[in-house]
Parts: structure tokens; sequence; C-alpha cells
């Protein structure tokens, strides 16, 4: 059987390969870095973080549309030109054929991804093959409010408190106060210090706002000269580097991030984070983990697509497909709308969203007529949103643009946990496949 | 294992096709019961639309019956493992296009239980048998639609099943592939397999079949063996050498003395089939480029 299912996927393997996307893929892959290396940034190693986060984000968006628009062409092209029936008559089963076609997908994706980053890493490395090699990568410190950095390793990003922040209005500043960074036996010149902030609001320069950085003794004295850089509008995370020596002779340190520019607002969250970055490492063993990440994101689109297109016919598939790609996407964004819903107070929306009253909307908000606040439906359309928004898988978690962006190592506990997360949402589809294909009637549709 | 008397077995089968979104149904197949025995060949014949793909779908399992029963090989249609004994030609040649002729039946030939070596082996002779050798090696994307059908006879034969279903297995073909597939059909025949094999060239059908199933509107018309269905009773046909140039005129003096009726005569003369078959053949090389 297992021989029959990898026939299968050899079949769908060489479909893909003698199709001329495949050519398509590398000057693809080319485009990608030559234009990425046109975005202006203030500093080499800036540029480098700035390219790898659109090329990430463009590798991730050129492999889903292609994958998706593949599979739902291949697996109803077999059914419309009844090639299908070719293999039917021979001993395979419909369990095989899905299985062995999954396979062929999950080739074509992993290859699909790996010339592109590949393409674009050989770009990199031509053009700015130097910058590579010092850009570094951080592992980060946990550090918790009260009680102050905890050295745990390659650990971070798991559940992390509030650091104290202060809040804000247009053009304002986000405040971070650390205590006890002294007692860190930091082992690089510079400490690396990043910030997690919760909303950033920017009028987008490639979906990044530009931020200055400073940093403060306990009396609001400069201790070095700002500092500006790139934060990311999503998940934004902005890094800053303080002289070791500071931060030895100082017990609290407060840093300071304010937007450089009119167009946008910080807006720290109550569940906003900072990371104290300690030892560095190789930029490529991250490249190796962001492909990971991407391809995962891929291989999981393959699967959702496979199981819409073991159901429905092609334009059905297509439709169903792209709905979850963008929904997957937009996850984050509806869940928090479907908090918001219903709620009536400014207060209570504050407490959801810290910062919130800089969008001065506060009368907007009382004056809603109450059946669009309050009421059955209103609590019907809030659940069902928040759970749908539970149901799919949320994509923007295998984004791994903002560990670029801020130059922070993806750990093994992060990459585990995406591929569980990965398995968990990839087995459901894979079974949905098997079982929307089981009865489907192959003729006259 | 007990061979089966009858490789096939229908009975009172039907099939309706409904279409989900208007309420109109065809009935493709219509209370339709028929045997093939071990052995034979067996012609399925009818007009366009008489049902005999439908048949042949429901026979591998592709559709489901919407009543009566269905026996392949004294399995149902849908059991997996008898295809491992059953050839299939499709009514059109609908392969994968972007493998060549080689790799085509590779590819199906590495779905069923075969040892890679017996694969090869057959894989080369099928080519050769089907004349496609040189073209082996291009896409079947480029071929025609006969260079089509001929590697679709390959495919239907490449795990030697002991049935073979072939739906109109010389549409699209030249009078040379015609003939030899029918010589083909022969040839299985005598090696002990059954075929059963749609067309409505009823030509092509009369040389080589044992029986023929005559549908019409998915009924049942007519079945029984070629011979008896075929024999016009109380008849004869000569064919006579003219050596003298009056032979003619002698025979029929001779009839009317006798009482004898001749209700047909005329100039012999071979058909354009075999004129063509001739004429090719003597030109050589029987290999499509
Ligand atoms: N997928 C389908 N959906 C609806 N009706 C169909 C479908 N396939 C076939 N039919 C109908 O079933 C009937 C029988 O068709 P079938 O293809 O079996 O005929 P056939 O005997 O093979 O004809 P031909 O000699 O033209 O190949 C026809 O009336 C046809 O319109
Ligand atoms: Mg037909």
């Amino acid at each position: 059987m297992v021989k029959k299912i990898l026939v299968i996927a050899y079949g769908t393997l060489t479909e893909f390969i003698r199709n001329r996307i495949f050519l398509f893929l590398i000057i693809f892959g080319l485009a990608i870095g030559a234009t990425s290396s046109l975005l202006p940034a203030i500093s080499p190693e800036d540029k480098i973080k700035l390219i790898l986060r659109v090329t990430f984000t463009m590798i991730g968006l050129f492999s889903t549309l292609l994958i998706i628009y593949f599979i739902a062409t291949s697996i109803n092209r077999d059914i419309e030109e009844k090639t299908i029936f070719t293999v039917f008559s021979r001993p395979a089963s419909r369990f095989m054929y899905i299985s062995g076609k999954a396979i062929g997908f999950f080739s074509i994706a992993f290859i699909m991804v790996f010339v592109l980053s590949g393409v674009t890493l050989g770009y990199l490395m031509v053009v700015h093959g130097k910058g590579l090699l010092e850009t570094r990568i951080y592992k980060p410190v946990k550090y918790i409010k009260g009680h102050g950095p905890i050295i745990i390793g390659d650990m971070a990003h798991l559940e992390l408190a509030s650091t104290g922040v202060d809040l804000i209005g247009d053009g304002s500043s986000a405040v971070w106060t650390f205590h006890g960074l002294n007692r860190i036996p930091f082992k690089e010149d510079k400490v690396q210090i990043s910030l997690k902030m919760g909303g950033v609001n920017a009028s987008s320069n490639a979906g990044t706002a530009f931020v200055g950085i400073d940093i403060l003794d306990k009396d609001d004295k400069q201790l070095q000269t700002t500092q500006y850089t790139y934060v990311g509008s999503m998940n934004p995370e902005a890094c800053v580097a303080v002289d070791r020596s500071i931060v030895a002779q100082n017990e609290e340190v407060k840093v300071k991030v304010f937007p450089s520019g009119k167009n946008f607002y910080i807006a720290p969250q109550k569940n906003d984070t900072a990371f104290l970055l300690r030892n560095h490492c190789s930029f490529y063993s991250n490249y190796f983990r962001a492909f990971g990440f991407v391809y995962f994101m891929v291989s999981l689109l393959c699967v959702i697509t496979l199981s819409a297109a073991a159901f429905f016919g092609q334009k059905m598939a297509l439709v169903v497909s792209f709905f979850a790609y963008i929904t997957g996407n937009t996850l984050p964004y509806l869940k928090s709308f479907g908090s918001l819903i219903g709620m009536k107070s400014v207060a209570e929306m504050q407490s959801f969203i810290p910062g919130h009253g800089h969008l001065h909307q506060t009368e907007t908000y009382s004056k809603l007529p109450a059946y669009l606040t309050e009421g059955f439906h209103i609590t019907v359309v809030k659940k069902f949103i928040i759970c749908f928004s539970s149901i799919f898988p949320n994509f923007k978690r295998f984004d791994p643009t903002g560990y670029f962006l801020q130059g922070t190592y993806i750990d093994n506990i992060i990459f585990l946990q995406m591929v569980a997360y990965m398995l968990f949402y990839g087995s459901i589809f894979l079974s949905l496949a098997w079982l929307c294909f089981w009865k489907r009637e192959l003729v006259g549709r | 294992m007990i061979a089966q008397k009858y490789v096939v077995e229908i009975n009172n089968l039907t099939k309706v096709y409904r279409n989900l979104f208007s309420s109109c149904e065809v009935k493709a197949v219509d209370n339709l019961s028929f045997y093939i025995r071990r052995g034979e060949v067996c012609g399925f014949l009818g007009p366009n639309g008489a049902g005999k793909t439908t048949t042949v779908m429901l026979l591998l399992g592709f559709l489901k019956p919407t009543s009566g029963t269905i026996s392949v090989l004294g399995q149902k249609p849908s059991h997996v493992g008898v295809k491992e004994r059953i050839g299939f030609l499709p009514e059109e040649s609908y392969f994968y296009k972007f493998f060549n002729a080689d790799e085509i039946l590779d590819y199906y030939g590495s779905l069923f239980k075969m040892e890679s070596k017996v694969k090869r082996r057959r894989i080369d002779e099928l080519i050769e048998m089907v004349g496609l050798k040189e073209a082996r090696k291009r896409r079947l994307r480029e071929y025609s639609k006969g260079m089509l059908r001929r590697i679709g006879i390959a495919q239907a034969l490449i795990n030697d099943p002991e049935f073979i279903i072939l739906d109109e297995p010389t549409s699209g073909l030249d009078p040379i592939g015609t003939q030899e597939v029918k010589e083909l059909i022969i040839n299985l025949k005598q090696s002990g397999k059954t075929i059963l094999m749609s067309s409505h060239l009823l030509a092509d059908v009369q040389g080589v079949c044992d029986r023929v199933i005559l549908l019409h509107q998915g009924k049942l018309i007519v079945e029984g063996p070629t011979r008896e269905i075929l024999s016009k009773k109380g008849y004869f046909r000569f064919e006579v050498q003219d050596d003298t140039g009056s032979t003619r005129e002698q025979i029929r003096n001779f009839t009317e003395q006798n009482g004898i009726k001749i209700t047909s005569m005329g100039t012999s003369a071979i058909t354009l089939e075999e004129f063509f078959v001739k004429s090719i053949k003597n030109a050589g090389n029987n290999n499509i480029q």
C-alpha cells in the first residue's frame, strides 16, 4: 500500500515539475530579492532585516497562492478529465489516492518554499554577504514585572507579564522601566533590549513604522543618543542596543519608545512585554527555522485545500481555500473584533485594549443604537465570531518575519510548538479530506 | 481459487443519472441482465447514448447502480483487490499527458503487485506490440488520437489481466491499427482471456466477437452468438474465378436451366480497408514516429 501511495505522490510531483511553473519560481525568487533591496533603510543591518521581512512574507504569499491553485486544479482536473478512472481501474483505493496526492503536494510545497527561499538567500549572500554574517540573532531573557529578569536559556515568547507601561496619545511615547539589569551576566558589549508592543498604528512603509528609542536613567536623564528603528505594525517589536557599561552602572533603566513622525501612534497593551537579549547565534540557523515556519504554513494550506478539493469542484475549492487563507491571516483581528462587539463603555474597551482612547471615538460609541450593543442576537454574533476564530488555524503564528525584524532566535520550544500546531490541524484536515472523498460521486457533478 | 464460470454477472441493473440542480433524469441503463462466460469475447453494441459506457463504469465501480446487482470475477465492482485481474481501456484517452509512453506504463504498472523486472519486460513488449517504439520517449501531450489509443491498449494489458474491458478500442485508429487490434483480441482470446469490447463499428466486432449484446436506450435488445445472429438461413455466397471471360454467362445458363434463383451478383472487389492495409504494408516500416 505504501508503495502505491508513493507512486501516486510521484505522479503528482512529476505533474508539477513538468509544468512551466517551476522556472517561474526561480525568476520570482530573484525578483523578490531584487525588489526588496530597493527598500530604504537606515543601516545595513536594518536593511537586511527589512529584506528578510519582505522576502519571507512574499515567499509565504506566493507559495500559498500557487499551491492552492495547483491543488484545486489537480484534483478536479483528474475528475473532470476522468484521468482518475485510470487510477481507480487499478487496485488503488480512494484512501491511497488522497494520501498519495497529499504526500505529492507536501513535496511540491517543500520544493517551492525551498527554491524560493534558497534563491532569495543566495541573492542576499551575493549582495549583502558580509552583512549577513554580521547580522546578530539574539537569544532572549525573560523579564517579569516585580520579579526582574530571569535567564531561562532559549525560552522566550511564552506567557509574559506586563512590565509597567505608561500611556500615550497621538505622537506620544511608551516607557518600559527595568530594575536589576545590572545583575545579569551579559556576554556581549551591547545589551539588546526588545520591546513587544500591543498596537502600533502605522501609515505603512512595507507594513512597518519608524520609531525612536531613548535610554534614560531614573531621573529621566538621557544615557545614550537616540536610536531609530523600524517596527512591524503587526506584532510590533522594537529592538535597541544599549552599551553594557550603561546597564551595569544603573539599577534602574528606562526605555522610551516614541514614534518618529505624525502618522502613527503607539498604544501599549496590558500584556506588552520586554526581552533582554543575551548571547547571539548564527543567522543561518535562524533562517533555516524561518524556512520551516513558512513551510509549515504552506503544508497546512495544502491539506486545507486538499480537503476542499476533495469535496467541491474547482472553483468552489479555490474560493473555500482562499477564504481559509485570508481568515487564518486575520484571526487576531477577528478575535479582538469579536470581543469588542457589544462593549458599551470606553472603560470597558480600554481594559481590553489600553490606549484605545487615542482614537477619540468615545462619542461615536455612546451613540450606537441599543440593537447594536445588546440583546440576544449580539451575544450570538459575538460568540459566533469568537468561536469561529478559534476553530481555524491562525496563520499569523507561522509568520517568522517578526523574529527577523527584531533579531531574535526562534528557539527550539517555539519551533516544536509550531510543529505540533501544524500536525494537529494538518491531521484534522487530512482526515476531513479522506472523509469527503470517500463517498464522492466521480461522474456528473 | 475456483475459476467461476461467469466472469461478469449482471442482474436487473438500472442506472439513473440525476442532476443536482435540475429535475431532469436520464435512465442510462434500464433493467439490464447479462452474463459473460470465462474465455469468450463479448461484443457490446448499441447506438450513441445506448448506455455502453455507463455499464462499463458500473462494472468497474466508478458509478453506483441505482438498483440491481453486479459481480465481476466473483466480487463487487468496488472491491479494490479484484482490479489486480482487470484491464481497462477507457472510451476516451484520458491519461496523464505529462508522462511519456514508457513512464505512463511504468506508472500504471506500479499500481499492481508486480516485480519491477517483469514490469520492465512487459513495458518493452507492449510498446513494441502497439508500434510506438520510436515515440516511446515523447510526452503523451504530443500524441495523435490514434497513438493515444494505442498506448491506451498497452496500458490496459500491463498487468496481464484475465478480464479485459475495452471501450471502443478501435475508435481513432487507422485501418492497420484496427486490424492489429482485431488480431490482438483474437490472440488474447487464444491465451484464455475474457474480453468485453464495446463498439458501434460493427465490422470490427463481427470478425472477433463470439457473442454480441445489443443495447438500445439502456435496454437489452438482442443477445446471442455472433454466427447465429448473422447467418441468413437458406442463402449461399460464391466467389468465382473468371479465366475465359464467359464464366458469368455459363453460370447464368446453368442456373436458369436448373431452376436455381440467384438473388444478387456483381464484380468481385476488395474492400477499401483491405486495399489500404495492403498498400501501406507494401510501403514498409510500420512504426509510428
Ligand atoms: N455524467 C452523466 N450525467 C448525466 N447523464 C449522462 C452522463 N453520462 C452519460 N449520460 C447519459 O447516459 C446515456 C448513456 O450514455 P453512455 O455514455 O453510456 O452511452 P454510450 O452507449 O457509451 O454511447 P457512445 O456510443 O456515444 O459512447 C446517455 O443518454 C447520456 O446522455
Ligand atoms: Mg460510450
